[in-house]
């Protein structure tokens, strides 16, 4: 009790002169620079140079909140709470309630000082000349383009707070409820971090949506969207999380029943943020569908390589193809020979696997090409097939975008099968995609001869359809002749 | 009436000869034994007889169908091949409804009934990854009755079971071949195969001895 | 202990082994340099080290790195070994020499294939002449990467370096893939993961506009612009910690080791 007490002293300590340090800092860095460019401040340009100070938020308030989050759920998360509040919906509540109360004394703490350090300032309803000075630094002029008065900012502040307080916590209070496990939970609260700084320290635009760092600070949201916009979208998650919270049990039970979905949820999510993000990336250029479907699916080829979409094209498609890879492991080498038995014939169960891989193809594409749509409809383009990125039909590109797509990646199955068949240790399996990354290389498949990635609306700029079409059917027809081939030969078992 | 026959059969493996010329008959309601020592062939041979395996010379009909381009594998023959394996993340009644699925010939009662009948219970949630080796080897078992099948090739069913599994699975096999159903087993254990075979054979540099 | 690290050691030098060390050695380097020799622009040998270690081998980087050692590694865990192993000797002590030797062999070769290229290239074939070189007054771009400070020192510097590191990161991937396969006890999702994984990273970065924090631009900094030096251990930091984590939450906490293939 007494170590937890002292502990506490000196973090309190720490906090305290951490605060002041930087709000001095901030305060001399405000008002040297108006003296350098003779202007004049007001209280306003000090205090919210001080609560949008993005180093203070993300070195060492976003630890200091995930700190007090693992702490808070650590030391509630006891049966004997568990009992009395009687449902982990109720914990949930209980422990936000507790956090919020605890972080809004330290938020008080910013607030305050903020205002102490600017006390010799005039607080006026305007804004200063200081604030329309066009310098890195100034955190007054971002405000000035998005607010009227500095009223309003001073309003927005202690809502946005509380609003991403409770997100924070209650995201953390989620996740550790689905794993239960303390280290879990310093994990997920050092990755919150890294994450925050990562984003803020790379040039990634389109990452601080996603910071929760950014919705800490007035400064930081109003950079990026209007205010009220984060307003609700924290609002939003706010009630998802409440409604995630009714269901804590059942996704429990999911997800520790049904590891196996893992690998399925981790494609889902990173092809939805790549779809996500490479279309609002390029929604300047795209005017219809069919430009983004040509933008998010452009994939690489010889001549035409870029890192992004090599590496992309690996995910979405080649990612898709090792999900089919880890079924085709289990149903061939798990359980395989009880199986053939059963089917009589090799060449009818096979059938059946195909039938089965490509099924899931069909599923996964319609979803890919459904979720494009979406968010399509979402940037407002319009509903057309036709594309100025590239000079084909709007029937060209269906059949790019379905047909090959659907050819080439039961292709990719269909060579997965004959190695694992013929190798059933899974290098050869696991080889085959090196060798197949190795062909989206620039210059490696220049005749358009290798199987690989010809799926990519890259490839239509060297190649025909057609052409695409004849390699991959070739492919096909080969590979089916050796499969007919194996099956006439003993099985290595 | 001749249920499995093998005739003229030789097979050797990265040039080590295993069989030679081998001919071997088994009737309808036999319950078969073949020994040997480790590496002499037993599991080739029965992998062989289930058509996974070919015979570099030599036939080998099962229901009087020769095995071959037309019949790959024999019909309604019920395996248990040395390593058995599933689908780790099922549990073992899935594992097993997922097999039936293929011939669609049973129930849901009857895959209860078979794991009843090997000591599982069916309504055991537990994924297989989770099996111990013996309740793998009990689900490997039901597979290959559950189906009714009326001929039996079983090598090494009684790996890893404690002893009261063991003689139930005796009792078992001796209550099919009452049933008629044709039963060919190896076993390390010679009391399994003193208890159960009719006949028994002794690989013996690439021949088949009868010695029981 | 070092008796056992012997004994494994000396497993992994067959024929058959030895053929597929060499071809990493020295047949990927010399295909990768087959096809880029002719037709790019090279004013110092430096660039053609680079360029040929560009393209296939960062491709198939942690491909290799799980096929160096582990497949000695695998056929026994498959064939139970580990079972009879833990009647006859410690298993901590066999597991823990196992993965010495496939750090160390995976290291060594990779350490061998940079620094073979890296002479062939810069001392050999200038002699041969196959590249031909522009005078270095037409060169009106830099070339240089995160680890070219240590070339200005001495070129050998610089390949001994960089070589070391490339040796580090194939002996953290195989690592990754020894622990997967403690750990998760499935073969193919083992050695699959450490390279979906590099290559998940690599999406990921390069979606956040952060390639210089990609895998495969740390291990290979040849495809983008100059970074600051320390950028190059990010990726690799959050390797080994996910390898340190894996140890201690996964395999260190067994009481008892039961393997089963």
């Amino acid at each position: 009790m007494k170590r937890t007490r002292n502990i506490s002293i000196v973090l309190n300590s720490l906090f305290i002169l951490v605060i002041s340090y930087v709000a001095w800092y901030r305060r001399q860095k405000v008002l040297s620079e108006a003296q350098e460019f003779s202007k004049d401040v007001n209280a306003w340009d000090i205090t919210f140079a001080i609560q949008n100070d993005m180093y203070l938020i993300l070195f060492f308030l976003m630890p200091l909140l995930l700190f007090l989050s693992f702490r808070t759920i650590e030391q509630q998360y006891e049966p004997t709470i568990l009992i009395r509040v009687g449902s982990f919906r109720n914990w949930v509540y209980y422990s936000i309630k507790w956090y919020v109360r605890a972080v809004l004394t330290l938020f008080g703490f910013v607030l305050l000082l903020s205002f102490l350090c600017a006390v010799d300032q005039p607080f006026t309803l305007q804004w200063s000349p200081y604030s329309q000075l066009a310098t890195s630094g100034n955190i007054s002029h971002h405000l000035v383009t998005t607010f009227r008065s500095p009223l309003s900012v001073i309003f927005l502040q202690p809502i946005l707070w509380l609003l991403a307080s409770i997100v924070l916590h209650g995201l953390m209070c989620l996740m550790f409820l689905l794993h239960e496990k303390r280290n879990g939970l310093l994990l997920q609260a050092a990755g919150v971090v890294i994450w925050c700084i990562f984003s803020f320290k790379s040039s990634f635009g389109v990452g601080e949506f996603f910071s929760p760092a950014a919705y800490f600070s007035v400064g930081a949201v109003s950079n990026i969207m209007q205010p009220w916009v984060a307003l609700v979208i924290l609002s939003l998650v706010i009630a998802l999380i409440y409604l995630s919270v009714q269901w804590i049990q059942s996704l429990r039970q999911l997800l520790t029943s049904q590891k196996e979905l893992l690998p399925y949820l981790v494609y889902a999510m990173l092809a939805s943020l790549y779809i996500l993000l490479s279309s609002s990336r390029a929604s300047t250029e795209l005017q219809t569908i069919g430009d983004l479907f040509v933008a998010v699916f452009y994939g690489v080829s010889a001549e035409d390589s870029s890192f992004l979409q090599l590496v992309s094209h690996l995910i979405l498609f080649f990612g898709l193809a090792y999900l089919s890879q880890l079924r085709l492991q289990e149903q061939m080498t798990a359980i395989g020979p009880y199986t053939w038995m059963r089917y009589q014939r090799l060449e009818k169960w096979a059938l059946h696997v195909f039938v089965r891989e490509g099924r899931f193809y069909l599923l996964a594409l319609s979803l890919l090409i459904l979720g494009t749509i979406v968010i399509g409809m979402l940037q407002g383009v319009s509903l057309s097939l036709s594309t100025s990125l590239l000079s084909i039909s709007p029937m060209q590109l269906l059949l790019q975008l379905f047909g090959i797509s659907m050819l080439q990646l039961m292709l990719y199955s269909l060579f997965s099968f004959i190695l694992l068949w013929q190798f059933p240790d899974g290098y050869a399996m696991l080889g085959l995609f090196g060798v197949l990354s190795v062909f989206l290389l620039p210059d490696f498949n220049r005749y358009g001869i290798f199987p690989s990635g010809l799926n990519g609306f890259a490839q239509l700029q060297s190649f025909s359809l057609t052409h695409l079409l004849i390699v991959l059917l070739i492919y096909v027809g080969l590979s089916l002749v050796w499969l007919y081939v194996l099956f006439q030969k003993s099985i290595r078992i | 009436m001749e249920m499995i026959k093998l005739e003229q059969v030789t097979k050797g493996y990265q040039g080590n000869p295993l069989f030679a010329d081998v001919d071997l008959t088994i009737q309808k309601g036999d319950i078969v034994g073949i020994t040997g020592p480790n590496g002499s062939g037993k599991s080739v041979l029965f992998k062989m007889i289930c058509g996974f395996i070919h015979p570099d010379a030599g036939t080998i009909t099962v229901r009087n169908e020769q095995l071959g381009p037309t019949r790959r594998f024999p019909e309604n023959v019920g395996v248990i091949i040395d390593r058995p394996g599933y689908i780790a993340h099922k549990s073992g009644f899935e594992n097993l409804k997922q097999l039936a699925a293929i011939r669609k010939v049973i129930t849901d009662a009857d895959i209860e009934q078979a794991m009843r009948t090997v000591g599982l219970q069916p309504g055991n949630r537990q994924k297989v990854k989770q099996y111990s080796l013996g309740m793998k080897q009990k689900l490997a078992i039901a597979q290959a009755i559950m189906e009714q099948q009326d001929i039996l090739i079983l090598d090494e069913a009684f790996n890893a079971l404690d002893h009261d599994s063991v003689l139930r699975l005796r009792e078992l096999l001796l209550s099919f071949k009452k049933e008629g159903k044709t039963i060919i087993l190896t076993s390390h254990n010679q009391q399994d195969i003193d208890a159960l075979c009719d006949s028994v054979y002794r690989i013996n540099q690439g021949q088949l001895e009868q010695v029981g | 202990m070092l008796q056992q690290i012997k004994l494994i050691w000396s497993q992994a030098f067959t024929v058959k082994r030895c053929v597929l060390y060499l071809l990493i050695i020295l047949g990927l380097p010399v295909l990768q340099f087959s096809f880029i020799y002719e037709g790019y622009q090279f004013f110092l040998p430096i660039e053609v080290f680079e360029e040929t270690l560009s393209g296939t081998i960062p491709m198939l980087f942690p491909v290799l790195a799980v096929l160096i050692f582990l497949p000695i590694f695998i056929a026994e865990y498959k064939d139970n070994y580990l079972t009879y192993v833990r009647t006859r000797a410690s298993l901590k002590d066999y597991l823990l020499a196992v993965g010495f030797v496939n750090a160390m062999l995976t290291g060594i070769v990779f350490f061998l294939m940079t620094i073979v290229t890296f002479v062939l290239i810069h001392y050999v074939e200038p002699i041969i002449g196959l590249v031909d070189y522009w005078s270095l007054s037409e060169k009106t771009y830099e070339t240089s990467n995160a680890f070219s400070f240590l070339a200005d020192i001495h070129p050998l510097l610089y390949a001994v370096l960089y070589a070391a590191w490339i040796g580090l990161n194939g002996a953290a991937y195989a690592t990754l893939a020894y622990l997967l396969i403690l750990a998760l006890e499935q073969v193919y999702l083992a050695i699959s993961l450490p390279f979906v994984a590099y290559h998940i990273f690599n999406f990921v970065a390069g979606i956040m506009q952060a390639p210089q924090f990609s895998p495969i631009s740390t291990v290979f900094p040849f495809n983008i612009t100059e970074q600051p030096l320390w950028t190059v251990f990010v990726p690799f930091a959050i390797l080994v910690v996910v390898n340190i984590t894996l140890y201690l939450t996964m395999i260190r906490p067994k009481p008892e080791w039961i393997f089963q293939s």
